[in-house]
C-alpha cells in the first residue's frame, strides 16, 4: 500500500511539474480535456435528468399498469374478487380506480377498471391471463390495454441504451481527438520521449509519464467542466420544463470516462512512439520527423515566386500537413454529418405513427362503413388498412422495361427489353387506399386505378431506396403462375430463385398501364396497387382487411387520447355487439403520442446538434494546436530568413500564402468528406436498419454546411497566420539550437 | 567473454538512388574495463556506430552482443530496460529536458528504470561534486553554460552506474582544463566500478589516454593504436 502511494505520489509530482512548467504547451490539452469532460458530463447529466423526468411523468400520468375497459357489473365484481384471490396466492393486485358509466341499477351499466400489479407487472399480467382471463371473458367481452407504467422498466432501459450509445460516440470521438493531438505532438517533439527511452524507459514508463500529465490536467478541469455543463443542461431543461439533477454520480461517471479516454488515447499515441528508435525520436527537436526528404534540392532561396516556394515547402512537410488537414477536416465533416443526423432525428420525429390498432378476429373484417365510423370520432384523422400479397410467395413476378430500371435493382434479365422482378407487394386499391396515397409524393392520377381495370399505381422504391424510374403511361407486365415444370433441388433465394423460376415455370403475362407513380416510399418491397378484380386474378383472394391502424391528431394530449380510446371501445361495443357477446374486435392503444412527447422532451436532437458543434470545436483545436506548435518549432527558419535579408513583408507574404493554400485545401476536403459521410449515413439509415417506417431524405444542411466551411477555412487561415504575429512579437534574432 | 562485441554491423542511409554507407561491416570487440577511443573525420559514421552499439538505433545487418546478449534480437521494450540497467549515453548534443532542473535531469535514468531499493544519493553527490556542478543543481538547463550543460549530461549518463558508457564527444563543449578534469573523473570512476568506456572524440590528447584507438573512415573501422603503441593501418583494411 505504501508502495502504491509512493508510486502515485512520484508520478503525480513529475507530471505536475511538467504541466505547470509547460503550461503554455499544455494549454491546448487543458481546453481539450475541458471540452471532453463538458461533453461527458452533459451526457451523464442528461441521462440522469431525462430518465428521472420520464419516470416522474409516467408515474404522474398513470397510476395503473392496465385498464379493463367497459366491464359489466359481473365483470367488475369478478375483478374485485380477483384482488382477494391474489392476496391468497401471494400475488397482489390493486384496483386503483373504477370509472363508471351510468348507475349500477341500469341494465347497460359499464365501467373502466384500472389495475396495479404489486409485483413485476409482466409476471402479474401473465398470471392474470392464465388464471382469471378465461372467466372474465366468459362474463362479457374484454378490452384490456396496458399503460406506459406497465412498460416503465423497458422505457427506462431504453434511455440507458440511448445514452450508452451517446457515451460510446463521445468516448470514441474524444479518444480520436486526443490521440491525434498526442500523435501530432509527439511526432513533432518526440525528443522528450527519446531521452526517456535512451535512459531505459520502456513502454509502460512512457505511458505513465504521459498518462499522468493528462490525469493532472483532467483533475484540474473536472469541476469547472461539470459546473459549466450543469448550466448548459439547465438552460436546455428549462426550455422543455424539466428539472435537472447533478449528483456525485455524475462527477464520478465524468471522471471515469475521462480516464478511459485519456488511457486509450495515450496508449494509441505511445504505441506509435514506442516503435521508433531513440535516435529518430531525438532528432525531433525541430520538425525533422515530419520532413519528407527530397530527391534533389529545389532552388528554394532563389525562388522569387512565394507561391512556388511555399508549395515546395508544403511538399517537404506533406506528412505533417496531411495529418493536420485530414484530421481536422474529418472532425469538421463529422460535425456536418452530426447536423444531418439531427435532421434525420427530427424527420423521424415528424413521421406520424398510428395511435390505435384495431384487429378483427373470426370472420369479421374491416369495411367501408367501419372507416366512416372511426373517422366520425373527433381527433381521429386517418385510417390505414393493410392487406397485401408478395409476388414472391405466389411464385410470380412482374416485367419492367429495362429503360426504367436502375443498375442497382435486383432484377433478372427477361429479354432484350424487359427484366423480371419479384420483390413486389400487390395491394388492392379502393377509394380509401387512394385517399391515403394522396398524402404521399406521387406523379400521375391516382384515381385512374379505380376507373380502369388495366391501370395500376406503382412505387419506384424498395428496401427504402429508389431503384426504378417509372413514368405514368409506361407499361409493366404482371406474370400469372401456371405450372412448375421442375422444382429446385436446393433451397434458393433472391435473384437465383427468380432465374430458376423463369426457366422452369410457366407463366402468362398481362400488360398493365401505370396510372400513377409513388415516389420515395418507405417500404421493404415495391408496391403495386391494382383494382380489386385484378388483385383477385393475381392473388386468387378477395381483399380482406384484418387490421386497421388509426391515426390521431398529433395535437391531442395524452389525457384526451385516453378519453378517445375509451369512447371508441364503448361505442364500438354498442354497435358491434354480437348475439353471443363474443369478442371479435380488439382495439389496442399503442401509446404513440405519449411516447412522442416523451422523446421530444429529452431534447435528443438538440443534444446531438450540440455534440456536433463540439466536434467542430475539435477541428478548430487541432488546427490551432498543430499549427502553432509546428511553426514554433519552425521559427528558426524565419529567424534565419530575416537574418539573410528577408524583410517582414516577405515573411508575411509567406505566412499568408501558407494560410491561403491550407484554407483552399481544407475547404475542398471538407466538402468532399462531408458529402461522402452524409451519403454514407443516408444510405445506412435507409438500407441497413431494415426500418421501413421512415424514408430519410438526402440533403446537405445548407446553413450548417456554410457555417462549418466558414469555421474550417477561418481556422485553417488564422491558425497559420497567427504564427506571423507570434513571430513578429518574439525578440529572437539568433536561431537557437 | 567480451562486454561488447559487434559482428559485421552495417548501417546504410538510402535516399532514392544514392546510398550512404554510414557504418560498413564493423566488427569490434571490447573487453571489460577497457577504454576505447574512436576518432575520425566528420561524417565518417562515428555517431552512427556509437548509437547502434548503445542500442539507440537499429543496424541494417549484423549482430551486437552486450554482456553476451544480442541486443538486435531484443524488442524495443526489453532493449529500453536493458539500456537503463547496463548502459549510459552522453550525446553529441547535450539533450537535456528544458522543463527539469539539472538535478532532475540527472536522476531521470534512475526514475525511468525501476530498480528496487536503488539508492543513488551518495553516488549523486560524488559525481556532481567531481563534475563541479553541485552548486548549480537547482537551475534549469537554459540557465547553465554550454559546458555546464554538457557536464550535467555526463552526470545523467553516470547516475545508474552503467557497466558500459558510450560518450559522443563528451568534452566537445569544454575548455581544455575542464575537458581534462572530466576525463579524469571518468577514468577515476572506471577504476572504481570497473566501467567500460567508449568515447568518440576529436581531441587527440584525450584519445591518447585510451587503451585502444580506433579510426573511423567512411564507415569502416580500423585499429589505429593499441596498448603497445601505434599500429600501422593496413592499406586495404
Ligand atoms: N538520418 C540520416 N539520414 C541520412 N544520412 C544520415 C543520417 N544520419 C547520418 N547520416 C549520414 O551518415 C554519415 C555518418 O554520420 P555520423 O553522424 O555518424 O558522422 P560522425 O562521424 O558522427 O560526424 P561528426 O564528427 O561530424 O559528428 C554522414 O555522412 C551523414 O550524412
Ligand atoms: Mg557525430
Amino acid at each position: 500500500m505504501d508502495k502504491f502511494r509512493d508510486y502515485i505520489h512520484n508520478n503525480f509530482k513529475l507530471a505536475r511539474k511538467s504541466v505547470t512548467f509547460h503550461f503554455k504547451k499544455f494549454a491546448h490539452f487543458f481546453i481539450v480535456i475541458f471540452i471532453i469532460q463538458f461533453l461527458l458530463s452533459t451526457i451523464t447529466v442528461s441521462l440522469h435528468t431525462n430518465k428521472l423526468n420520464a419516470e416522474n411523468r409516467i408515474k404522474e400520468q398513470y397510476d395503473s399498469h392496465c385498464v379493463f375497459y367497459y366491464m359489466n357489473t359481473n365483470q367488475k365484481y369478478y375483478l374485485k374478487k380477483c384482488a382477494t384471490y391474489y392476496f391468497e396466492s401471494d400475488h397482489f393486485i390493486d384496483i386503483k380506480s373504477i370509472k363508471e358509466y351510468g348507475s349500477e341499477e341500469q341494465y347497460d351499466y359499464k365501467c373502466d377498471v384500472s389495475i396495479l400489479f404489486a409485483e413485476d407487472p409482466a409476471e402479474g399480467l401473465e398470471y392474470f391471463n392464465q388464471k382469471y382471463l378465461p372467466k372474465l371473458e366468459a362474463l362479457g367481452p374484454v378490452y384490456m390495454s396496458t399503460t406506459p407504467l406497465y412498460d416503465l422498466e423497458n422505457t427506462l432501459f431504453k434511455y440507458d441504451v440511448h445514452y450508452g450509445l451517446y457515451f460510446l460516440i463521445a468516448v470514441v470521438f474524444s479518444t480520436l481527438l486526443l490521440g491525434i493531438l498526442y500523435i501530432i505532438r509527439s511526432t513533432g517533439s518526440g525528443f522528450e520521449y527519446g531521452i526517456y527511452t535512451a535512459f531505459g524507459a520502456d513502454r509502460k514508463k512512457l505511458f505513465n509519464t504521459s498518462f499522468w500529465e493528462l490525469a493532472v490536467i483532467s483533475l484540474m478541469t473536472l469541476l469547472p467542466a461539470i459546473i459549466c455543463s450543469g448550466i448548459f443542461n439547465y438552460v436546455l431543461a428549462a426550455k422543455s420544463g424539466n428539472v435537472i439533477s447533478i449528483g456525485l454520480w455524475d462527477v464520478f461517471l465524468t471522471g471515469f470516462f475521462t480516464l478511459i479516454v485519456i488511457t486509450a488515447s495515450v496508449y494509441i499515441a505511445i504505441s506509435k512512439i514506442a516503435r521508433k528508435t531513440p535516435v529518430s525520436l531525438l532528432s525531433a527537436r525541430d520538425n525533422s520527423n515530419w520532413v519528407h526528404s527530397p530527391r534533389v534540392s529545389g532552388k528554394i532561396f532563389s525562388q522569387k515566386n512565394t507561391l512556388k516556394m511555399r508549395l515546395l515547402s508544403f511538399r517537404r512537410y506533406c506528412k505533417y500537413y496531411a495529418t493536420v488537414t485530414l484530421s481536422s477536416v474529418l472532425f469538421a465533416s463529422l460535425f456536418l454529418c452530426g447536423a444531418y443526423c439531427t435532421q434525420l432525428f427530427y424527420e423521424k420525429q415528424e413521421t406520424v405513427f398510428p395511435q390505435f390498432r384495431v384487429t378483427y378476429t373470426g370472420n369479421n373484417s374491416y369495411s367501408e362503413e367501419d372507416a366512416e365510423y372511426f373517422l366520425s370520432f373527433d381527433g381521429i384523422v386517418g385510417t390505414y388498412k393493410q392487406e397485401s400479397t408478395t409476388a414472391m410467395e405466389l411464385n410470380e413476378h412482374i416485367l419492367v422495361p429495362n429503360s426504367r430500371t436502375n443498375l442497382t435493382a435486383d432484377t433478372v434479365e427477361y429479354d432484350k427489353y424487359s427484366s423480371a422482378f419479384d420483390m413486389v407487394n400487390y395491394f388492392a386499391a379502393d377509394s380509401e387506399v387512394v385517399r391515403n396515397l394522396q398524402k404521399s409524393k406521387h406523379t400521375g392520377d391516382l384515381s385512374s386505378v379505380l376507373n380502369s381495370p388495366d391501370t395500376v399505381i406503382i412505387s419506384d422504391s424498395y428496401s427504402n431506396s429508389t431503384h426504378f424510374d417509372f413514368n405514368p403511361g409506361d407499361t409493366v407486365s404482371i406474370a400469372f403462375f401456371l405450372k412448375a415444370l421442375s422444382e429446385p433441388d436446393t433451397p434458393m433465394h433472391g435473384t437465383d430463385l427468380l432465374e430458376f423460376r423463369l426457366e422452369n415455370y410457366l407463366f402468362y403475362y398481362q400488360e398493365v398501364t401505370i396510372g400513377a407513380v409513388i415516389h420515395d416510399e418507405s417500404a421493404e418491397f415495391l408496391s403495386l396497387y391494382m383494382s380489386p378484380d385484378l388483385y383477385k386474378k393475381t392473388t386468387g383472394k378477395t381483399p380482406e382487411y384484418k387490421t386497421v391502424d388509426l391515426y390521431v391528431d398529433n395535437k391531442l394530449s395524452s389525457k384526451e387520447i385516453k378519453q378517445l380510446y375509451s369512447d371508441i371501445i364503448r361505442i364500438n361495443q354498442l354497435q358491434f355487439r354480437n348475439a353471443d357477446n363474443s369478442v371479435y374486435v380488439f382495439t389496442e392503444n399503442l401509446n404513440t403520442s405519449f411516447n412522442n412527447t416523451m422523446t421530444k422532451t429529452t431534447e435528443l436532437g438538440n443534444k446531438l446538434l450540440a455534440i456536433s458543434f463540439f466536434v467542430l470545436a475539435f477541428s478548430v483545436i487541432i488546427w490551432f494546436f498543430a499549427q502553432i506548435s509546428f511553426y514554433k518549432r519552425r521559427s528558426n527558419e524565419y529567424i534565419l530568413l530575416s537574418a539573410v535579408g528577408y524583410c517582414p513583408r516577405d515573411i508575411r507574404k509567406m505566412f499568408f500564402t501558407d494560410a491561403l493554400i491550407l484554407s483552399i485545401m481544407s475547404l475542398i476536403l471538407y466538402t468532399v468528406f462531408s458529402y461522402i459521410l452524409i451519403y454514407a449515413v443516408y444510405y445506412i439509415m435507409n438500407s441497413w436498419l431494415f426500418d421501413y417506417t421512415v424514408r430519410y431524405t438526402f440533403s446537405i444542411p445548407v446553413i450548417l454546411y456554410f457555417a462549418g466551411a466558414f469555421i474550417t477555412v477561418l481556422s485553417a487561415f488564422l491558425s497559420t497566420f497567427i504564427n506571423y504575429t507570434i513571430f513578429k512579437k518574439s525578440k529572437n534574432t539568433v536561431p537557437n539550437d | 567473454m567480451y562486454i561488447l562485441q559487434t559482428e559485421d554491423v552495417i548501417k546504410q542511409y538510402k535516399q532514392y538512388d544514392s546510398t550512404i554507407n554510414a557504418v560498413d561491416r564493423v566488427s569490434l570487440k571490447v573487453e571489460f574495463d577497457e577504454f576505447i577511443a574512436i576518432i575520425g573525420a566528420s561524417g565518417s559514421g562515428k555517431s552512427t556506430l556509437l548509437n547502434i552499439c548503445a542500442g539507440l538505433d537499429v543496424p541494417d545487418a549484423g549482430k551486437i552482443y552486450i554482456r553476451g546478449n544480442d541486443i538486435t534480437k531484443m524488442n524495443p521494450n526489453e532493449l529500453a530496460k536493458f539500456r537503463g540497467r547496463f548502459m549510459g549515453v552522453v550525446f553529441q548534443k547535450h539533450n537535456l529536458l528544458p522543463q527539469f532542473t539539472a538535478l532532475e535531469n540527472i536522476v531521470i535514468p534512475a526514475i525511468m528504470c525501476d530498480q528496487q531499493d536503488y539508492r543513488y544519493e551518495e553516488h549523486l553527490k560524488k559525481i556532481t561534486k567531481a563534475l563541479k556542478i553541485d552548486d548549480r543543481l537547482h537551475h534549469l538547463p537554459s540557465e547553465l553554460s554550454g559546458g555546464q550543460q554538457q557536464r550535467v549530461a555526463i552526470a545523467r549518463a553516470l547516475i545508474n552506474r552503467p557497466q558500459i558508457l558510450f560518450a559522443d564527444e563528451p568534452t566537445g563543449n569544454l575548455d581544455k582544463q575542464n575537458a581534462n578534469e572530466v576525463l579524469e573523473l571518468l577514468l577515476n570512476l572506471k577504476q572504481q566500478i570497473g566501467q567500460t568506456l567508449i568515447i568518440v572524440t576529436h581531441d587527440m590528447n584525450i584519445a591518447e589516454m585510451a587503451d585502444k584507438i580506433y579510426k573511423m573512415d567512411n564507415g569502416k573501422l580500423q585499429l589505429y593504436k593499441d596498448r603497445d603503441g601505434y599500429k600501422r593501418l593496413s592499406p586495404e583494411a
